[in-house]
């Protein structure tokens, strides 16, 4: 059980993933249940995985990845929900 | 003999609708709903989507059509029972009728009943990952151990291929496990689904592997729940996790709206 108001950072894969309106879905869902989430800006055809498989800058790119997050927001059909 | 490859046991289990039909010809069946159920045998049903299979009374069932054609010839030998449906494939070409995907999620009767023997048979049969393709499998994506969470390798989860296995909590338990598949080369599984999740228990679309919590009395500056999808991302995130992080992976992106929230 994740406590109200939480800070939750989704880790995601890039925006151009096929799971970007399942991802969406889920944002509006936990904005909406007061917490406040954040999401990582996760270069094109990448995941967090694959950012860690560059075997020299893999850790320390993850790092800042996960340092520097854009904050979540409802979509059109958060808000309207 | 050799066994039914992959590719020919998918094909097979889309006939088990009418392979079923053929072997209890004189049983008399009822469509109930998505099932096919035939009397006088303890309560034994086919899903017509997908060939999904059950009986109620043994509490065996599953998708092999070869365990099927076994079940149904009374625990005829293993041998017996390929012969039969080799000569059956032989005079049936092509897909059959089950060809349906259902997802995971699916909860009817007989689709949860199967899924926890399947559940249930997966964590017995599992063992310990180390040394196996599943580890080689996690070294190959910059995951070498040790892990946070027990991770468990099943050899034989499909034809040519072994998973992953782990344990998908909600409400402070075990609810489902995930199998994540890996061929013989220790890479992914190229074959849909490349991950399956089993469930225990229906009613958790929400349930998460929990990759690790938060470590008592930390708080982190800007982040309490880290949430990524997927066993390989979440073990990942556990490489730089912070003291205040909990990390939760997710088994499929749709679980992201499902998650069990404070409200």
């Amino acid at each position: 059980m994740i406590r109200k108001g939480s800070r939750i950072l989704d880790a995601k894969d890039a925006e151009d993933s096929p799971a970007r309106q399942g991802e969406r879905r889920g944002i509006d869902y936990l904005l909406n249940a007061s917490m406040k989430v954040a999401r990582t800006d996760t270069p094109a055809e990448h995941d967090v995985n694959s950012i860690l498989q560059d075997s020299k800058q893999g850790l320390r790119v993850l790092r800042r990845l996960l340092a520097k997050p854009v904050a979540g927001a409802l979509s059109l059909e958060g808000r309207i929900q | 003999m050799n066994r039914l490859s992959l590719e020919e046991g998918r094909r097979a289990r889309t006939w088990n609708l009418e392979i079923a039909a053929v072997i209890l010809a004189d049983v008399a069946y009822q469509d109930l709903g998505h099932d096919r159920r035939w009397e006088g045998l303890g309560g034994f049903a086919v899903d017509r989507r997908d060939g999904a299979w059950w009986c109620f009374g043994t509490e065996e069932g599953g998708y092999s059509a070869l365990k099927l054609v076994r079940f149904l010839l009374k625990n005829s030998s293993w041998s017996d029972s390929e012969s039969w449906l080799r000569a059956f494939l032989t005079q049936h070409a092509g897909v059959g009728p089950c060809n349906t995907d259902v997802g995971d999620d699916d909860e009817t009767e007989t689709r949860v009943r199967i899924s926890a023997y399947k559940a249930r048979q997966i964590r017995d049969a599992a063992g310990p990952i180390d040394g196996t393709d599943g580890e080689q499998y996690l070294r190959s994506r910059a995951l070498p151990p040790p892990y946070p969470l027990e991770l468990r390798w099943l050899p034989d989860a499909r034809t040519g291929e072994g998973a992953i296995v782990v344990d998908l909590v909600a409400s402070g338990r075990p609810v489902a496990i995930l199998c994540t598949y890996v061929d013989a080369l220790a890479k992914k599984s190229a074959h849909r689904p490349s991950r399956r999740r089993f469930n225990l228990e229906p009613g958790h679309p929400g349930a998460v592997i929990l990759i690790a919590e938060r470590e008592p009395g930390s708080v982190d500056q800007t982040t309490d729940v880290v949430v990524v999808e997927g066993l390989e991302n979440g073990l990942s995130i556990a490489r730089v996790k912070q003291p205040g992080w909990a990390v939760l992976a997710l088994p499929g992106i749709n679980a992201l709206a499902h998650l069990e929230v404070e409200r």
